[in-house]
């Protein structure tokens, strides 16, 4: 099973995995895959497959100062626990972005990568607002550390965490005069979701009212600014009875001082509702934006239930949605428009382009990632507004948001330029070396053979007679197929040649990025 | 997205929910009629300003007779009465708008009080939903104001797009994402432009799309690859046929809202054509920190935001004075929302209901509507202005006294009709033409031929079909038609299958009406 062209399945898909469901299935869960990384699960089950993926991901190194400027830290040092400073923050922001895109360039095949990101697009904090960099790091290991462990935990850590604190004014929330905002998100962004309003005030999930009793709760949280940690002061905690509409049956929480927050987060999420809008967002970041009726019964409903009987673990509900049916039918393969960050982050994986050993160099074309991402449409650090990405939740366009007449030329500079020229920073050129690419293809003297293998490893769908056509005029115009065997052998003959090597590299070159070019190579 | 082929396929399952779910459909296929086509004056050109956030409306135009109360409500963000810049007596500006003052004083400002929507949402996501669609706030309807009227005059697009007739974007958002505003039935109709610098070459090579997702999102971005290539290059020759002349924009990357207008203004004056331009200024949820601090209440996030928007708007309309183009243009300033009466303890304001709408040009009919709100002396927290005009009627006044489309149409854009607002200087001169629709064809869908019928004024007249991309499929000779009642029986069985448009064209007022050939 599994091949057929539309499955609503959420039944595991039997059988080892082949190369193409292999390819999708990391495709979506790592930022881009290798041909050996796929390779390395071909001919598994997929139970097997999910075990490596739920992996604990390898450990990561703290982002360190990239900026001699900042001369409260050592070049190289990492600067996390230094004390805020107002001008060498700039420098640490740049780091700790730039080390956020390291993380998933270096990713190893495990879900935790794309987890963080799904995270950040659901519990969203800007750095444009938070500011402070250590609050930030903070923030990021909050989402990493609970990733794949359980969603309550990591809403709860969320809530008092610095950076939300000043992001959403939860440290200008008193008893004296409370503060809406992030009360308000939690309902409406974090947990539950807004439903229809049925009257005023009232959004079905919940009402104004209950934004107004959570604010009480949520009260009592500030941040000592010197250690950069959150703390609870019960002087400007609401210590009133607080509360709740018919669509929390009316319940009420008493002051519980620093533990209250996490009786509302149980109220919460003693909904079911509130599982469902969370596996709906899992769904449009795995697998598409359009939800309909049969979806939702017969995959969402499924789903919630099993988020939902497992006290919102997010292994559990993560391993049946991929490895179901659904999510392997051929239908819905490169069916989701990679968004930026998967898009750029996903060349340099794909296409297995070297670091450099010095790791400052690396730290800078990690920035230039970022801002070719900017320029794309997608800051990572700051999504537009605390919605997070629109591309994941505004209908009926989603992620098709991404693609426009100013977003498309981007991605063709990015791609161009590390197919064709490389960036190179720090005396290290990062490019798309074409050899080693080539070098994962069967036969690259074939013509046919060759352009069909580039789709195979880069494409979530082979090439159809035209793109080959296209492709082999790049690589021979107007020449036959024996003219490209023939130069391949003549370089394979003489690699010390350098300009037999450059001439066939240019060919290559000029093959690859128009790969990188088409439509095909914008979805997943 | 692609209308004719849905039209080939319409047993098809897949595209019929597709273009008919959701009830505005089902408003539309009654409602409007494309008759404003004909009196459509491709002159006119729309920019709409979005401030993102929720804009504190009362701390910008401010209701100088409320002062005390005011003081009471909100004196920890409150400017001293004796700086505020007076409009009239009872009114002002915040003083960090001197510009717009100017402009005002000059007539090319016109001051919209209490805009809002009943049963207001004060979720940003929602209410922004609410303003860009137009929607009632219980209903959710996906497509935009102007998406829809773009719908009914270009049903094609992007297929086919750019052709001859319609050469360049039919909107523009200058920014990175199109606006939701434009969002058709089935195709966002802006094009994104965020910077004149770029380039785009692509070839791709597909030909055949799966009706499945897959294939949808595959069509769909090869689609847009294609017409990136043909709008960039038109758009690209616009800005370099004409220069800014205005010295009143600061410098580049200093004021984002100038930094677009300024795009705008260069487009505009290079002979773009495209009627919609969307521009944006976020920042504008203050919730804390509003004003710098309590002694110093005139500067702050909320007086540099206004500030930048006073000082925008004045360099564009310089700028369009100086290029000649000023009675070509009209801008819209919006929010989703504004802010309470009382003021929150961290210096800011939460999200409230109604706000001042700023809509301006040397077309405008010049000062304030609606009056000053009345500031209690008790104010709760959650107390909010009231409402006084519905959006809708701005937008509705826009299109009939900008774009002189008539009531029916408007009715079957919005749903309903609202009240109009006097937008426009001297422009009854237009409105007063618009005559009742007399024009109708029967059966329809037609077979293999169709009556039709129309009040005949006397004069000369020309009957044209033309096919829903604009292209003219058959004309018939000019008449002298005897005024009054007229019908006549048309051979159409030859058209291919598909929906066309019937003309009839007069010197005084053209009329239409869709029909369809099955």
């Amino acid at each position: 099973m599994g091949l057929s062209g539309k499955s609503y399945s959420i039944q595991p898909i039997s059988g080892n995995l082949n190369f193409s469901q292999a390819r999708h299935l990391l495709d979506r869960t790592l930022f881009g895959a290798n041909k050996g990384e796929i390779d390395a699960i071909v001919g598994k089950g997929i139970s097997s497959a999910m075990t490596v993926l739920m992996q604990t991901p390898k450990a990561i190194s703290f982002p360190i100062s990239i900026d001699a400027k900042d001369v409260d830290v050592t070049l190289g040092a990492t600067w996390i626990n230094a004390p805020y400073n107002g001008t060498y923050n700039t420098y640490r922001l740049k780091s700790l972005y730039s080390w956020w895109i390291g993380n998933m360039v270096q990713q190893n095949t495990s879900l935790i990568e794309k987890m963080v990101l799904f995270w950040h697009n659901h519990f969203v904090t800007e750095m444009a607002t938070v500011v402070n960099a250590s609050y930030l790091y903070n923030y990021v290991l909050v989402l990493r550390n609970s990733a794949l462990g359980n969603v309550k935990q990591l809403i709860a850590e969320i809530t008092i965490c610095p950076a939300m604190l000043v992001y959403l004014n939860g440290e200008s929330n008193k008893a004296s005069a409370p503060n809406e905002n992030y009360g308000r998100e939690l309902f409406e962004l974090f947990a539950i979701g807004k439903g229809p309003l049925i009257s005023p005030g009232n959004y079905t999930n919940y009402t104004e009212g209950d934004i107004r009793e959570a604010a009480k709760v949520l009260t009592g949280w500030r941040i000592n600014r010197t250690l950069n940690k959150s703390f609870y002061d019960s002087s400007i905690h609401d210590k009133s009875v607080k509360l709740f509409s018919e669509a929390f049956n009316k319940t009420s929480i008493t002051n519980k001082e620093s533990s209250e927050y996490k009786e509302l987060i149980d109220m919460i999420f003693s909904q079911k509702e509130t599982a469902k809008y969370l596996v709906r967002k899992l769904y449009r970041w795995f697998m598409y934006a359009e939800i309909d009726q049969n979806i939702e019964d017969n995959i969402i409903n499924p789903l919630a239930d099993t988020l939902y009987s497992n006290n919102y673990d997010i292994k559990p509900v993560l391993a049946q949605l991929l490895s179901s049916e659904h999510f392997f039918s051929l239908d819905y393969q490169g069916a989701l428009i990679k968004n930026p960050i998967d898009f750029a982050v996903g060349i340099f994986r794909k296409c297995e382009i070297n670091l450099s050993s010095n790791i400052l160099s690396n730290y800078e074309i990690w920035s230039s990632m970022y801002y070719a991402c900017q320029a794309m449409d997608m800051t990572l650090g700051d999504p537009p507004d605390v919605a997070g990405w629109p591309e994941y939740y505004k209908e009926p366009s989603y992620s098709e948001l991404w693609i426009n007449a100013s977003t498309i030329p981007q991605r063709t500079i990015f791609s161009d330029t590390l197919s064709l020229t490389g960036y190179t920073k720090g005396g290290y050129k990062y490019y798309i070396d074409p050899f080693l690419l080539a070098s994962k293809i069967s036969d690259p003297s074939n013509a046919t053979t060759l352009v069909n293998g580039l789709a195979l490893i880069l494409l979530p769908v082979p090439l159809n007679a035209i793109q080959v056509a296209q492709l082999k005029e790049v690589l021979i115009p107007g020449l036959p197929d024996s003219t490209w065997a023939f130069e391949w052998f003549k370089y394979m003959g003489a690699p010390n040649d350098l300009i037999q090597k450059g001439l066939v590299g240019k060919k290559l070159q000029a093959v690859i990025a128009q790969v990188l070019r088409f439509p095909e190579f914008y979805l997943s | 997205m692609e209308r004719r082929k849905f039209l080939k396929y319409t047993s098809s399952t897949l595209a019929a929910p597709f273009l008919f779910q959701g009830q505005w459909m089902n408003v539309m296929a009654q409602g409007p009629t494309t008759d404003w086509l004909a009196s459509y004056n491709p002159d006119r050109k729309l920019v709409l300003i979005q401030l993102n956030g929720g804009n504190d409306g009362l701390n910008m135009v401010i209701p100088i007779s409320q002062y005390d109360n005011l003081v009471k409500a909100r004196g920890n963000i409150l400017v001293p009465q004796s700086q505020i810049l007076k409009l009239t007596d009872e009114t002002g500006f915040h003083p960090a708008m001197p510009e717009l003052t100017n402009l005002y004083k000059d007539g090319l400002v016109k001051i919209i009080q209490g805009v809002g929507y009943p049963n207001p949402n004060l979720s940003h996501f929602r209410s922004k939903d609410i303003l860009m669609s137009a929607s009632d706030s219980n209903i959710v309807v996906n497509s935009g104001w102007l998406g829809r009227l773009f719908s009914e005059k270009h049903p094609d697009f992007p297929e086919g797009y750019p052709n001859s007739a319609m050469p360049h974007p039919i909107a523009l958002t200058i920014g990175s994402a199109s606006s939701a505003i434009c969002q058709g039935e089935l195709a966002n109709y802006s094009s994104v432009l965020n910077s004149l610098s770029a380039s785009y070459s692509n070839s791709a090579g597909n030909v055949s799309y799966p009706e499945t997702p897959f294939g949808k999102e595959l069509r769909y971005l090869s689609g847009m690859m294609e017409q990136t290539e043909g709008y960039l290059s038109v758009v690209k020759a616009a800005a370099s046929k004409a220069k800014n002349l205005s010295t009143r924009y600061p410098a580049a990357g200093q004021n984002a809202l100038a930094d677009q207008l300024k795009i705008v203004a260069n487009l505009i004056a290079g002979g773009l054509q495209t009627q919609i331009y969307v521009v944006n200024l976020g920042g504008w949820d203050t919730h804390s920190l509003q004003v710098g601090s309590l002694s110093d209440k005139s500067t702050g996030a909320h007086p540099l935001l206004m500030s930048k928007l006073s000082v925008a708007i004045a360099a564009f309309e310089d700028d369009l004075k100086l290029m000649k183009k000023s009675d070509e243009v009209i801008g819209f300033v919006y929010t989703e929302f504004g802010r309470r009466i009382k003021s929150n303890d961290s210096l800011g304001t939460d999200h409230g209901t109604t706000w001042p709408a700023i809509v301006f040009g040397s077309k405008i009919n010049p000062g304030i509507i609606g009056k000053n709100a009345v500031i209690p002396s008790v104010v709760g927290k959650s107390d909010n202005l009231e409402l006084q005009t519905d959006f809708r009627s701005i937008y509705a006044s826009i299109y009939k006294q900008w774009f002189n489309i008539n009531d029916q149409t408007i009715e079957g854009l919005l749903g309903k009709l609202f009240p109009e607002v006097a937008l426009i200087a001297n422009n009854s001169d237009v409105i007063a033409d618009l005559p009742v629709k007399s024009l109708r064809i029967w059966p329809n869908p037609v077979e293999d031929n169709a009556s039709i019928s129309f009040t005949a004024d006397g004069s000369l007249a020309q009957i044209v079909i033309y096919s829903m991309s604009g292209q003219q499929i058959e004309s018939y000779s000019p008449q002298n038609y005897a005024e009054g009642y007229m019908q006549i029986r048309l051979e159409l069985g030859h058209l291919h299958a598909g929906v066309y448009l019937l003309v009839i064209r007069r010197r005084k007022q053209s009329e239409s009406v869709k029909f369809v050939v099955r």
